[in-house]
């Protein structure tokens, strides 16, 4: 992965897409503009959830509540606080990653399933208290005012969001602590055992995973202008990423890529028709892809790869 | 001031509607302790349960109690074809496989049913008058409710140490490799656990009919409650499970005197996140 990375053909391949995607609002229509607002956005979700579950093996049922606290933290540093929009944002991202750390020192004493159940009733906790709480104007929640609202500037602020999740996700993969965390998703207890201090390299992969999440959160908000607690906290957010991480490849880089590009493209389409065939489809596909393709498209990708490299060494050799 | 009589009632209606929860993590405790798979879409046949016993009620008129005899049959076939269909596949691999496996399941179960029926809730109107002793006053609804879960829960014990399977299913809980070797079939065992814990499920989706409206999206509410009531009692402990369940009713019930009742969900997960943390063996568990 490190070495193809930097390939002279796929390097060219991803400045061609980069200059696109730079280049996009100033030649497409709204429609597609927020198409892409979106794919966006769930492609900075999905990265930022692969960092943590498809690096160190633990599940984030409660993903959702970054995204909601981040969303939660550049709304009210907005409006209360007066602060610039991208500052607003970056606070968002940060008010996520330190409740994630907060959350991480009881949490990430849990292993497995454990760890599962409690960030899934963490979720549901913080939604309900959200919902009651009057400091974030309980169930009404907030509108964004109308005089911050620029799709442009929200369309950059999204793909700077999603091109640096997605880079954090290549330096961990090639970091110390991506070695750290493998060791750990393998086998905790030997890799503790080594000295490996696995609560410290886990906390921080949450925290960073929640930043992202927080400031993707917060970059949603400024675009959708509405934040109340049924939305910035609905479970189908953590579904979605699932689904699409799942699909694409958990722990590889370019898997929630992927997995993003496709699903949300099928969303798009059947939502405008079908109100709940998504919930259907995405259900399906992570039964289909647990079953049949445990490491997504991107685990078929690197077999078939495999496979060549066998055929032409065998071909070398005769 | 509050008074005495409406805590003593607050207590029982907590107790009551506790042995219902602890019965339905029962069914969770068991699929948990017999083949290590925490089952995310268990609130959901719960759901799916409570669906038969609404349309049997609406187009044939038939009472949710008789129609356990539809459901209960129904819940375990749905069990089992789960079991040789979804789960037998992933036993074995990484656990994240059988939690985003029972994830997708749920979220599938779920889409279905809004799909088919809407996200209306839809509730019985079936009020059985109310149980009088001095001068406490409970629903008969609840009554008929626990004392379902208590017989769910007699029987269960019953099967478990009476009957050949029952024991082989203790056997698989206790020490699986060790039960393989004196001749138990892990795969008839895990088949029939989960068969029973889906059909306590879907019966229990019947008589959740007798006291509350349900939709699509309750599903994994009743999820969540299994999971807080095993974790307060020990995953794989079923004694405890109606020991944590009986907890939680009766917090959740009493509760509702000193806090907003739109807060008492949340209630059950402030304490199975307090609980996880100070005592994830549970309760009653050991480690």
């Amino acid at each position: 992965m490190k070495k193809s990375m930097m390939k002279p053909g796929l390097m060219l391949t991803w400045l061609i897409i980069a200059v696109i995607l730079v280049a996009a609002p100033t030649f497409v229509n709204p429609a597609v503009r927020s198409f892409l607002f979106f794919l966006l956005m769930w492609i900075a979700l999905s990265q930022s959830f692969n960092l943590f579950t498809g690096l160190t093996g633990y599940v984030n049922f409660g993903f959702v509540v970054f995204y909601g606290i981040g969303g939660y933290g550049m709304t009210l540093s907005l409006l209360r606080l007066n602060l610039p929009i991208y500052l607003a944002l970056i606070v968002g991202g940060l008010v996520a990653s330190a409740f994630a750390v907060a959350v991480s020192l009881p949490a990430l004493r849990l292993r497995g399933a454990y760890f599962a159940i409690a960030m899934l009733s963490l979720a549901q906790a913080v939604f309900v208290i959200f919902d009651n709480w009057n400091f974030v104007n309980s169930a009404t929640g907030y509108t964004i005012p109308v005089q911050y609202y620029n799709p442009t500037q929200q369309y950059y602020a999204m793909l700077a969001i999603a091109a640096s999740t997605t880079i954090s996700v290549f330096l961990v993969l090639n970091s110390k602590i991506g070695l750290a965390l493998r060791a750990i998703k393998q086998n905790e207890e030997a890799a503790v055992s080594l000295g490996i201090n696995s609560t410290l390299y886990k906390s921080i992969t949450l925290a960073i995973s929640a930043f992202f999440a927080g400031l993707a959160g917060g970059a949603a908000i400024w675009g959708i202008t509405i934040i109340d607690p049924p939305s910035a906290f609905d479970t189908s957010v953590t579904l979605t990423v699932i689904s699409m991480t799942m699909l694409g490849g958990f722990g590889t880089l370019l898997g929630p890529v992927i997995g993003a590009g496709i699903l949300y493209s099928v969303e798009y389409y059947l939502g405008l028709t079908y109100p709940y065939l998504h919930l259907i489809i995405f259900g399906a596909i992570i039964i289909a892809t647990v079953l049949a393709m445990p490491q997504g498209i991107m685990g078929v990708i690197s077999n078939l790869m495999k496979k060549e490299a066998r055929q032409i060494e065998v071909k070398v050799k005769e | 001031m509050v008074s005495g009589l409406l805590v003593a009632e607050l207590v029982i209606l907590g107790l009551m509607y506790g042995l219902l929860y602890g019965v339905l993590a029962l069914g969770l405790n068991i699929v948990w302790g017999v083949m290590r798979v925490v089952n995310i879409a268990h609130g959901d046949f719960v759901i799916v349960g409570s669906y038969t016993s609404y349309w049997a009620y609406i187009l044939a008129g038939i009472n949710p109690i008789l129609s356990l005899l539809l459901t209960i049959p129904f819940g375990f076939a749905l069990g089992a074809a789960t079991y040789f269909g979804l789960i037998k596949r992933v036993q074995g691999s990484e656990e994240l496989m059988s939690l985003f496996l029972t994830f997708g399941l749920s979220t599938l179960i779920g889409g279905m049913l809004l799909f088919l029926y809407s996200p209306t809730q839809r509730a019985i109107p079936l009020l059985l008058g109310n149980f009088r002793y001095s001068e406490l006053s409970i629903p008969v609804n609840i009554l008929i409710a626990s004392i379902y879960a208590v017989i769910v829960a007699v029987a269960l014990r019953l099967f478990l140490r009476r009957t050949f399977w029952g024991k082989a299913i203790r056997a698989v809980i206790e020490d699986k490799v060790s039960a393989m070797l004196v001749g138990v079939n892990p795969s008839m065992v895990s088949f029939l656990t989960f068969g029973i814990g889906i059909a306590i499920a879907c019966s229990v989706g019947s008589i959740v009919m007798l006291l509350q409206s349900v939709s699509p999206t309750s599903g994994p509410y009743f999820t969540l409650i299994s999971f807080v009531i095993v974790v307060l009692g020990g995953l794989g402990n079923p004694a405890g499970a109606l020991v944590g369940g009986i907890v939680l009713g009766v917090v959740e019930s009493v509760s509702s005197i000193a806090v907003n009742a739109a807060v008492t969900p949340a209630i059950g997960f402030i304490i199975l996140f307090i609980v996880l943390i100070v005592r994830p063996q549970g309760i009653m568990g050991s480690k």
